[in-house]
C-alpha cells in the first residue's frame, strides 16, 4: 500500500477511533492541525483518495460516509452510505 | 439667563464700550480747540460781569463792535445735572443703539446653532434620519460644525442602512435551511414504520443544522473581528512557514483541480499577527483561489516588506470578478454571480476583512474577468 503522509495519518486516525464516527472538524483538528471550522472540501478529498486506495479493490469498504455526521471507520454496512 | 440674552449683553457693552470710546477719542481730537475748563450754558448773556467767584464769564469773540461774552460756570459746581444731560442726551442712544447690534449680531451668528437644534429637534420627534441642518454661506466655526454635523448623520444613516441589510440578508439565507431543515423533521417524525427513512431525514436535519451553526458561528466572528472584542494573540508569524502548513491542507485539493500553488515570500519575514487567524485568513484566500481557478493555472502567495507594513498577497489567474461586483465581495453574505453556484456562505471574503481590519492592517483586491484575481494584505508593522 503507497500512502502518501497525509492520508496515513487519516488512516491512522481511522484505526485508532474505530467504529466511531469521527466528524470532519476532528479529522481537520487531527491530520491537519486545523483548529477551525473552514468551509472546505479539503477533508473529502482527502478521504476520497484514501478510499481510492483503501477500499477500491474490495468489496467489504472499510471507510463508511455518515451523512450529515462523518465518517465510520472498520464497521459492517449497513446500508447507510 | 440663556446663551444667547449673555451674548446679546456681551456685545451690546462692547458696541457700548467701543462707541464710547469712539466718542471720547473725537472729544479728545477737539481737544485743541476747546478749553476744557468751560462748558457753555444755555443763555448768552452779553456784556454782564458779575465777577463773583461763583459766577465767572470770559470773553470768548471780538468783532470790531462789540464782545461777544459767554457766560458759564466751572464744572465742578454743575456737575451732576451736566453728567445727566450727557447720559440721556448721548450714553443713553449709545448703549440702545449698542444693545441692538449686539443682539442682531448675536442672531446672526448663532443662526447655524439654531438651526442645528432645530433639526436634531427634528429628528428626535419624527425618527426620520434623512433630515440635514441647512448649511448658510461663511465658514465660521459654527457653519464648520453644522458642516461635521451633516458628514455624522450621513455616516450614521449609512451604517444604520448596512445594518438593516446585513440583517435582512442573515434573515433571507437562514430561511432556506431552517425552511429545509424542519420539513426533514416533519418527515422523520411522520415515518413510523420505515426506520432507514426516518435515520435519512434525520441526516438531512444533522447537515442542514451543520450548515446553519457554521454560518451563525462565522457571523459571530466577523462581528467580533469588527468590534475589536476578538482576542488576538499576536506573535511575529514567519510567513513562509505559515504558507507552507497552509499550503499543506490544500495541496490535494489543488492537485485534484489540477492548479499549481506557489509561494514568493522572502526568508526570515515575519509578521505581527495572531498565527491561527491568519491561518484562517490565507485559508480562505487560497480555498477561493484554487475554487475559481481552472486545470493548469497557477496560484502564488507572496509576500514582501513595503515602507511601514508587510504585504501578503494571494494571486490566481483565474475566473476573475467583474468590476461591479468587486466592491460588495468583502459585504457578508454577498454572493457574486459566478460564487452563487459554488459550495460557501459568502462569509468567507467579509471574514477576511474583517480580521485583517482587527490587526489594524487593510485589505484589497485587483481583478479583471478571466485575468485572475489579486487579493492584497496589508500589516502594520509594530
Amino acid at each position: 500500500l503507497d500512502l502518501q503522509a497525509r492520508e496515513l495519518a487519516l488512516l491512522e486516525y481511522f484505526m485508532r477511533n474505530p467504529g466511531r464516527i469521527v466528524s470532519k472538524t476532528s479529522i481537520l483538528e487531527h491530520v491537519y492541525e486545523y483548529s477551525f471550522d473552514p468551509q472546505t472540501n479539503v477533508v473529502d478529498v482527502l478521504v476520497h483518495r484514501l478510499r481510492n486506495k483503501v477500499d477500491k479493490d474490495f468489496e467489504h469498504k472499510l471507510i463508511q460516509t455518515v451523512r450529515g455526521m462523518g465518517y465510520i471507520f472498520g464497521k459492517e454496512s449497513h446500508g447507510q452510505a | 439667563m440663556t446663551f444667547s440674552t449673555k451674548l446679546t449683553l456681551w456685545y451690546g457693552f462692547v458696541f457700548t464700550a467701543a462707541a464710547a470710546a469712539l466718542l471720547v477719542a473725537l472729544y479728545h481730537l477737539l481737544d485743541d480747540s476747546i478749553d476744557k475748563e468751560w462748558r457753555m450754558t444755555r443763555s448768552k448773556i452779553v456784556a454782564t460781569w458779575s465777577g463773583t467767584p461763583d459766577h465767572t464769564a470770559r470773553e470768548v469773540a471780538l468783532s470790531a463792535q462789540q464782545a461777544i461774552i459767554e457766560g458759564a460756570v466751572p464744572v465742578d459746581l454743575n456737575v451732576n445735572s451736566h453728567l445727566h444731560r450727557a447720559f440721556y442726551k448721548v450714553a443713553l442712544p449709545v448703549l440702545l443703539v449698542g444693545l441692538g447690534l449686539g443682539a442682531w449680531v448675536t442672531h446672526h451668528g448663532l443662526r447655524p446653532l439654531h438651526s442645528l437644534s432645530q433639526t436634531v429637534r427634528h429628528i428626535l420627534a419624527t425618527g426620520k434620519t434623512s433630515a440635514r441642518v441647512p448649511v448658510h454661506s461663511g465658514r465660521g466655526e459654527l457653519n464648520v460644525l453644522v458642516g461635521l454635523f451633516n458628514q455624522m448623520l450621513d455616516k450614521n444613516e449609512k451604517l444604520m442602512s448596512a445594518m438593516h441589510e446585513a440583517l435582512d440578508n442573515v434573515a433571507h439565507d437562514l430561511r432556506t435551511p431552517m425552511t429545509r431543515l424542519r420539513s426533514s423533521a416533519e418527515t422523520a417524525l411522520l415515518t413510523t414504520d420505515n426506520a432507514s427513512a426516518c435515520r435519512e431525514a434525520l441526516k438531512d436535519c444533522m447537515e442542514e443544522s451543520t450548515r446553519v451553526l457554521s454560518m451563525l458561528n462565522t457571523l459571530m466572528d466577523v462581528a467580533e473581528a469588527e468590534t475589536g472584542a476578538m482576542p488576538l494573540k499576536r506573535e511575529d508569524v514567519p510567513l513562509q512557514e505559515l504558507a507552507g502548513k497552509v499550503i499543506e491542507v490544500y495541496e490535494l485539493v489543488a492537485e485534484d483541480s489540477g492548479v499549481t500553488v506557489t509561494t514568493d515570500i522572502p526568508d526570515q519575514l515575519c509578521v505581527h499577527a495572531d498565527p491561527t487567524r491568519l491561518q484562517q485568513v490565507l485559508s480562505n484566500l487560497l480555498d477561493n483561489a484554487i475554487k475559481y481557478s481552472r486545470k493548469g493555472q497557477r496560484v502564488t502567495l507572496a509576500a514582501r516588506e513595503l515602507d511601514g507594513y508587510t504585504e501578503v498577497s494571494v494571486t490566481d489567474e483565474g475566473v476573475g470578478i467583474p468590476s461591479r461586483e468587486q466592491a460588495r465581495i468583502w459585504d457578508r453574505l454577498y454572493r457574486g454571480d459566478l460564487s452563487r453556484s459554488q459550495r460557501g456562505l459568502g462569509l468567507g471574503l467579509s471574514l477576511v476583512k474583517a480580521i485583517v481590519e482587527a490587526h489594524g492592517g487593510s485589505v484589497s483586491v485587483k481583478s479583471e474577468v478571466n485575468h485572475g484575481s489579486r487579493f492584497t494584505l496589508r500589516f502594520p508593522r509594530p
